[in-house]
């Protein structure tokens, strides 16, 4: 076997930032803020990496589409072993509103014209909590998905694939060319390290625009309010587990 | 009575060698104040292409090589392209050593000079002299400590020359500077202007993605070299198994 994949990365602000919501609710405040790769596209470009390690794979091309800032999250992925990059520019009010349908039909091009085998991308963005872009992406190619992969292994010219399911794990057998999304216990992602860092720089990032995809990104939805969650009141005490009855029933809780 | 073009030309000699005296009075070693700092992530390497030339490079026994960086936070030595020998330079540093009549004589530039291991190389040929040009200040300082190491005396410069019409050289270095495709275009052009005035032009690469595969230098590339990299290297540049040397018509 000796696949091409497509691995998607996210840029999101960081894991560990507090979130805070823009006076005007129309969203969060980005600027200024520490942002980083989102941690299942991590996962992602990991499992594509050790499949080129295993000889599975013979190239990966990481794909990012955002303002210039984007480079940074491409050439962390490279620098954990991707090969090259592909960064559409896409920056300002057009961004704010980008949805994953236009990311699925910017990755369903790329895998034609790249001759891609394998899509991988992590299950969801911590941002959106979409959820949805692999999904749609194997829709436009009618190619087939594995969704929230906790483990891949190729097999006679398919892979299998252990999905992290309500019920518990189901394992099914997926044809290539397909499309797989990265679930937490995938892998733990490796750190890069100075050298990888450094020969990061000198590879190749292409740029292009959304139009040169032909995918317009004008919005098919409006957000329409961003507001904090409910600040949580205080609570009460109760003597025994009756009193906790009456209570409950004396809110309506029962 | 000499004639006035013999003055003019002894003249313009003198300007070029106070010149050079101003970088000359501190020869490798005006940027001695670094060499701590890079003494303490490096090692002397000869596992590369020219193991003639000592270089004191980052390799697999420094703990600067396994340790993980983490993102978003620079490193104490900031972008050291220097502590890598990258395979462009190998190469071009291979031709030049074993072509020494090449640079021979010659006032040689050595851009983005990096470890500066193509000025070694050829001040090792017999160069006139030869100007390691790199805007990253750990790069110079990288280069003189190379350059003692070596036993070769260096020159050396800080500014950005891209664009100048180096008029005090005749051979320009290019080892591996064609990674980024935008800079890549602005420094093709300048070469390709240099070359118009006469300067000898040799590029090293292995075939980054402006040298591969483009019309980045208007079809005037002439390929002289192929080398294949040793086990170190090839482990190093994944995807790389070769490098070379080219020249501009």
């Amino acid at each position: 076997m000796s696949l091409r994949i497509l691995v998607g990365v996210k840029r999101v602000i960081d894991y560990a930032v507090k979130i805070r919501v823009k006076p005007d609710k129309s969203g969060v405040i980005t600027e200024g803020v520490k942002h980083s790769m989102n941690p299942f596209d991590e996962i992602a470009i990991e499992e594509a990496v050790r499949m080129k390690e295993k000889k599975i794979a013979k190239e990966i091309v990481a794909f990012s589409c955002g303002p210039a800032q984007c480079q940074e999250t491409l050439r962390t992925a490279l620098a954990m072993g991707a090969d090259r990059g592909i960064h559409v520019e896409v920056a300002g009010p057009q961004f704010d509103t980008l949805q994953p349908l236009h990311i699925s039909k910017m990755l369903a091009q790329l895998a034609k014209d790249e001759q891609i085998d394998l899509i991988i991308v992590g299950k969801q963005a911590i941002d959106d909590d979409c959820n949805q872009t692999a999904q749609m992406t194997a829709a436009l190619l009618d190619w087939p998905q594995a969704t929230s992969a906790s483990k891949i292994e190729a097999k006679d010219g398919s892979l299998q694939v252990v999905r992290e399911i309500d019920g518990g794990l189901e394992t099914i057998k997926v044809k290539l060319p397909t499309v797989v999304s990265a679930d937490l216990r995938l892998n733990e992602p490796r750190y890069a390290t100075l050298p990888n860092i450094m020969k990061a720089k000198k590879k190749p990032i292409k740029k292009l625009t959304p139009k040169d995809l032909g995918v317009d990104v004008s919005p098919r939805i409006e957000v329409v309010t961003v507001e904090e969650p409910p600040v949580r009141l205080a609570g009460a005490k109760v003597e025994n587990v009756d009193m906790m009855v009456e209570k409950l029933k004396a809110l309506g809780h029962a | 009575m000499r004639s006035l073009k013999f003055q003019a030309r002894l003249l313009f000699h003198r300007i070029g060698i106070s010149l050079l005296k101003r970088n000359a009075s501190s020869l490798n070693s005006s940027h001695s104040k670094y060499w701590e700092l890079i003494e303490n992530y490096t090692v002397i390497s000869q596992k590369h292409l020219t193991p003639e030339i000592k270089l004191k490079l980052i390799t697999q026994e420094c703990q600067a090589w396994n340790q993980p960086v983490e993102q978003n936070s620079p490193h104490p030595l900031g972008e050291p392209f220097w502590a890598f020998y990258w395979p462009g330079g190998q190469a071009l540093s291979r031709y030049i050593l074993d072509n020494p009549l090449i640079a021979k004589r010659k006032r040689v530039l050595d851009f983005g000079c990096g470890s500066g291991a193509l000025s070694i190389a050829a001040l090792k040929s017999g160069a006139k002299f030869s100007v390691a040009n790199d805007i990253d200040t750990m790069a110079i300082a990288a280069s003189q400590l190379n350059a003692q190491i070596n036993a070769v005396e260096l020159n050396v410069c800080e500014d950005n020359l891209i664009g100048s019409d180096c008029a005090d050289f005749d051979l320009i270095l290019v080892g591996d500077m064609l990674y980024d495709s935008a800079l890549s275009d602005v420094i093709a052009a300048w070469l390709m202007k240099l070359r118009l005035a006469g300067k000898v032009i040799l590029v090293g690469d292995p075939g980054r993605g402006p040298v591969g595969n483009s019309t980045l230098f208007a079809n005037s590339l002439c390929h002289l070299a192929k080398y294949e990299l040793d086990s170190f290297t090839k482990k190093d540049n994944y995807g790389f198994l070769q490098s070379h040397v080219f020249t501009l018509l």
